[in-house]
């Protein structure tokens, strides 16, 4: 289980030499993930789900509040937590003169998987993403999907627990966003646990069970997509945010 | 830290560094560019050397036959002219390369004192002139019933070498070497430059440094495979040029016996395993340097930017012995230059022990130092995500 206790990140902004702002992108965020479970941060541009997603992935460091996975924390146990893990975000780039295949061996030996089992779970991946045709390719010579489908398989060479995405789909088109939509589903039916940050709200809707929407780095709402606009009178999740925030109006 | 983990990241680096044609090329480029300016520097200095180059003065006197003969053994033609006016133009032209003017028995040479190829012609000038005017005296003194040795050779004195490797009896062929050997601490510098923009600020920029974080390694793991990579690849790029720099240079003192004549560029063990050492220590600061420097760059070219001072400062060792500029205890202690100015007394040799051993000691520290800081740095989320 995933456990994020008051979770707080400041940030120092430099406005000019002289001048400097400090502000929080998360502040005071608590929630839990379980396994089998698709979780959904969801919030605009800015609000502080990356970061937040950058804290429970342990690559960056809470100002105040933990990070509980599986009863481990970071500060004792990085090793054996970030091996539970796997964490893709629609920024993340892959190494370009490599690879899928030596990317996944690389991956796995980072993960420290023993030869004789990587070697089994590459050609595993390598079938079940059909990456037959292009597995000794450069990854520089890949099309978008046939990236992002490399992208995906690298979070699975270590067989993790948890997967954190951070807007995957952002930028992708219709085909490619499925590859990851599909791969979700699947590995919520295998009892994973997901956490997925986006900020299209229908997605969302289809994939999560349950929703934490936030915004200006607090939670404003969370519960399933259904019970969040019973609860704003609304029908979709989109009316709800705007419902929460009080419209965009009041934003501007 | 894990052993472990830092070879795995040492062993991506260097992949990368080796698939990178781009920047691969130009490490090769860099380093085969020290053969290719050891025989171009070599040629022109031995073609202004050399005997068949013949150089024509003007003149507004009849040569006789005697001036003719010291004028043939010096290599000159010479060609009249009637005025000042007339050589004026003549040297304009390009049709001499200087003049003299004789006006009863004076004679007034003229020169372009700044440019060293008719420095060099002056000199024979000079010559012409001296070895004319003992010839006179001789004669003069012949004519009086003296002996000229009596009056030229009161003493008696003979020069002989006490250093066996001596190189400073020739200008042109010392300015080779002194280049050639500190040369390859600034092709080291370009190496680490290369490298290290790409696998700090490029990886950034790329994106891929958030990815190696969710690895579960630590960035002390990270930075350090990082440095090594970019330390070994230095390292193996300043011993290949080393190795090409001397077989370079031992072609050509082989080959051009007129222009290194008295020049013995000799090569030993201990000189070969003291530079090993010297470019070792070199790579180990350089190489933590350009870390520290580039990584508060958010990108490639941002990097490339900060890093140009490494080439400047890896530079200054090949310029100061031509300044007449000798390595002392201050430029003992600064490090990249006192490794290029001991790096140069080695094959001078000239070499000082203390001086060896401070900078050996120095560079000791300065590493440690550099390891610490650039440790520290990739703690820091400002220079991991570029905050």
């Amino acid at each position: 289980m995933i456990e994020v206790k008051d979770v707080k990140k400041k940030f120092i902004k430099n406005i000019s030499k002289k001048k400097k702002i400090e502000f929080y992108a998360d502040n005071g965020i608590t929630f839990t993930a379980k396994e089998g479970e698709v979780v959904g941060i969801l919030g605009p541009n800015g609000a502080g789900k990356t970061t937040l997603l950058r804290i429970i992935a342990g690559i960056m460091q809470p100002t105040s509040g933990e990070v509980v996975i599986d009863g481990l924390t970071y500060a004792k146990n990085e090793t054996e937590i970030k091996n539970k893990i796997a964490f893709l975000t629609g920024n993340t780039k892959l190494y370009k003169d490599i690879s899928p295949v030596e990317l996944l061996r690389m991956c796995g030996e980072f993960y420290d998987v023993p030869d004789d089992v990587l070697n089994k779970r590459i050609e595993e991946i390598v079938k079940k993403f059909n990456m037959e045709t292009f597995r000794e390719q450069k990854i520089s010579n890949l099309s978008t999907g046939q990236t992002q489908r490399v992208s995906i398989s690298r979070c699975l060479v270590h067989s993790p627990k948890y997967y954190i995405f951070d807007e995957p789909t952002s930028g992708l088109d219709i085909m490619s966003s499925q590859v990851i939509l599909d791969f979700v589903k699947e590995e919520k039916n295998n009892g994973k646990c997901i956490l997925y940050s986006t900020h299209y709200m229908e997605e969302a809707e289809n994939i999560c069970d349950r929703v934490i929407l936030i915004h200006h780095g607090e939670i404003i709402a969370t519960g399933s997509a259904k019970e969040i606009e019973k609860n704003t009178n609304t029908t979709n999740l989109r009316d709800a945010f705007m419902s929460l925030i009080g419209g965009v109006e009041n934003e501007i | 830290m894990k052993f472990r983990n830092i070879f795995l990241i040492l062993k991506k680096e260097i992949r990368g560094i080796l698939r990178d044609k781009k920047s691969l090329t130009k490490m090769i480029g860099l380093i085969f560019i020290a053969p290719i300016f050891v025989f171009i520097m070599t040629f022109l200095f031995n073609s202004m050397m050399s005997d068949d180059n013949t150089n024509v003065m003007g003149v507004n006197y009849d040569i006789n036959m005697n001036e003719q003969s010291i004028l043939s053994e010096l290599n000159f033609e010479t060609k009249k002219y009637n005025s000042k006016e007339e050589l004026d133009e003549a040297y304009k032209n390009g049709e001499i390369d200087l003049y003299i003017l004789k006006t009863d028995n004076k004679y007034d040479l003229y020169a372009d004192t700044l440019n060293m190829s008719s420095t060099t012609v002056g000199q024979s000038a000079i010559a012409y002139l001296e070895n004319y005017n003992r010839f006179l005296s001789e004669n003069y003194l012949i004519s009086e019933d003296i002996e000229p040795e009596d009056v030229y050779n009161i003493i008696n004195y003979e020069i002989h070498e006490i250093n066996e490797e001596n190189t400073n009896s020739n200008y042109y062929a010392n300015s080779i070497i002194q280049i050639s050997i500190p040369y390859i601490i600034l092709i080291l510098a370009s190496i680490v430059m290369i490298c290290t923009g790409d696998l700090t600020a490029g990886e950034k920029e790329r994106g891929t440094l958030e990815t190696l974080l969710t690895f579960p390694l630590k960035s002390e793991e990270i930075i350090f495979g990082k440095y090594l990579a970019i330390f070994l690849t230095s390292l193996v790029g300043s011993f290949v040029c080393f190795a090409i720099c001397i077989a370079s240079l031992k072609i050509v003192t082989m080959n051009f016996t007129e222009l290194f004549e008295n020049v013995v560029f000799s090569i030993t063990f201990g000189k070969i395993l003291l530079t090993l050492v010297i470019l070792l220590c070199s790579a180990l600061i350089l190489s933590g340097i350009g870390i520290a420097l580039a990584s508060n760059a958010k990108s490639y070219k941002e990097a490339d930017s900060s890093l140009a001072s490494l080439n400047f400062i890896s530079m200054i060792p090949m310029f100061l012995p031509m300044f007449g500029v000798k390595t002392n205890l201050i430029l003992t202690f600064i490090p990249v230059i006192s490794q290029g100015m001991i790096l140069n007394d080695i094959y001078s040799s000239n070499i000082n022990i203390t001086y060896l051993i401070i900078m050996f000691v120095s560079s000791i520290i300065y590493i440690v130092v550099l390891i610490m800081l650039i440790s520290k740095q990739y703690k820091s989320e400002k220079v991991l995500f570029s905050l």
